[in-house]
C-alpha cells in the first residue's frame, strides 16, 4: 500500500506517517513539498492514496488536486489541513476529494479519515 | 470582533494535547524571555474580513522539546531546521483554527519562524488583542493574538 504524503512541514509528514503506520503497519510512503512535486512524484509513482496539506508554496493542494482530477486520475484523495472553515471543506470535496482532515486531530479522526478514503 | 481567552486556549491546548501529546497548563504570570535567552517565535498572519496574526514565543528548551515530541525523537537527534519546520505547523495549526473562528472569507499566510535572543518582531498596524502564557511540563511560553488597528473589521465569532 503506498501513500503519497504532501505537507511542506517535515514534521508533519513525519506524523502523518506515524498515525498511518499505526492504522496499516505494512504501508510504504512517497513524500512531497508541495503540489508540483507531488505531481511528479505520481506520474512515476502508483500511489494507491495521497493524503495532502492545503497550504504549502508552489502549488497549493487544493490547486494540486484540481490539476491532478484535470489529468484524469481517480486516486483517492483526502486533505490533512489546518483550515477548518466549512468553506474550505465544501471547495475541497467539490474538487474531487474524497475526505477532509482538520488539524490537530485525533487518533480516531484520522481512523475515520482513512476509512473514508481507502 | 473578539475570541474569548477560554476558546483560544483551548486552540492551543488541543494542538499540543493532539499533535504533540504534550499537557499544557494555563499559567497566570505573564511571560518574558530572559536577557539573552535564545528564543523562537513562529507567527502566521490572517488576511480578509478580519486581519491580525498569532506569534508563538517559546524559549529554544522547549520548542526543541515541542519538535521532538512531534518528529517522535529525541531533542539533541534534531537539526536547527526541523525545530524551525515544527514551530512553523504548530503556528500554522494554531492559526488555521483561529481562522475558523470567523465569519467572512480569510486567508492563511505560509508560517514565518524567527529564532535568535533579545529580537521583537512587529507587525505594523497591528496591536495586541490577547496574550496568553502555558506552562509545558515546568517551562512558560506564550500566544499572542494580534489585530490590524488600521481597518474595520466587519466578522464576527462563529
Amino acid at each position: 500500500m503506498k501513500i503519497l504524503v504532501v505537507d511542506d512541514s517535515r514534521a508533519m509528514r513525519m506524523i502523518v506517517k506515524r498515525n498511518v503506520s499505526q492504522i496499516e503497519p505494512d504501508a510504504e510512503f512517497l513524500e512531497a513539498e508541495n503540489g508540483a512535486q507531488a505531481l511528479e512524484l505520481i506520474a512515476n509513482e502508483q500511489p494507491v492514496l495521497v493524503l495532502c496539506d492545503w497550504n504549502m508554496p508552489e502549488m497549493n493542494g487544493i490547486e494540486f488536486l484540481k490539476v491532478l482530477r484535470a489529468q484524469g486520475s481517480d486516486v483517492p484523495f483526502g486533505f490533512v489541513t489546518s483550515e477548518t472553515q466549512p468553506a474550505m471543506r465544501e471547495a475541497a470535496i467539490a474538487a474531487g476529494a474524497q475526505a477532509f482532515l482538520a488539524k490537530p486531530f485525533t487518533g480516531e479522526a484520522f481512523q475515520e479519515l482513512l476509512n473514508g478514503v481507502v | 470582533m473578539e475570541f474569548s481567552d477560554a476558546d483560544l486556549t483551548e486552540v492551543v491546548r488541543s494542538v499540543w494535547d493532539s499533535m504533540l501529546g504534550l499537557n499544557l497548563i494555563p499559567a497566570g504570570d505573564p511571560y518574558e524571555p530572559d536577557e539573552g535567552q535564545r528564543c523562537l517565535t513562529g507567527c502566521v498572519q490572517i488576511t480578509g474580513s478580519w486581519e491580525g496574526a498569532v506569534m508563538i514565543d517559546l524559549p529554544e528548551p522547549l520548542a526543541r522539546d515541542s519538535a521532538a515530541a512531534m518528529f517522535g525523537c529525541e531533542p539533541d537527534d534534531l537539526s536547527d531546521e526541523e525545530v524551525l519546520d515544527a514551530l512553523g505547523e504548530v503556528a500554522n495549526m494554531v492559526g488555521g483554527n483561529v481562522k475558523g473562528m470567523i465569519e467572512g472569507e480569510c486567508k492563511l499566510s505560509l508560517p514565518t519562524v524567527a529564532e535568535g535572543a533579545d529580537f521583537r518582531i512587529a507587525v505594523p498596524g497591528s496591536g495586541v488583542h490577547t496574550v496568553l502564557v502555558f506552562d509545558c511540563e515546568g517551562k512558560p511560553f506564550r500566544v499572542k493574538l494580534l489585530v490590524r488597528q488600521d481597518r474595520d473589521s466587519h466578522a464576527s465569532a462563529a
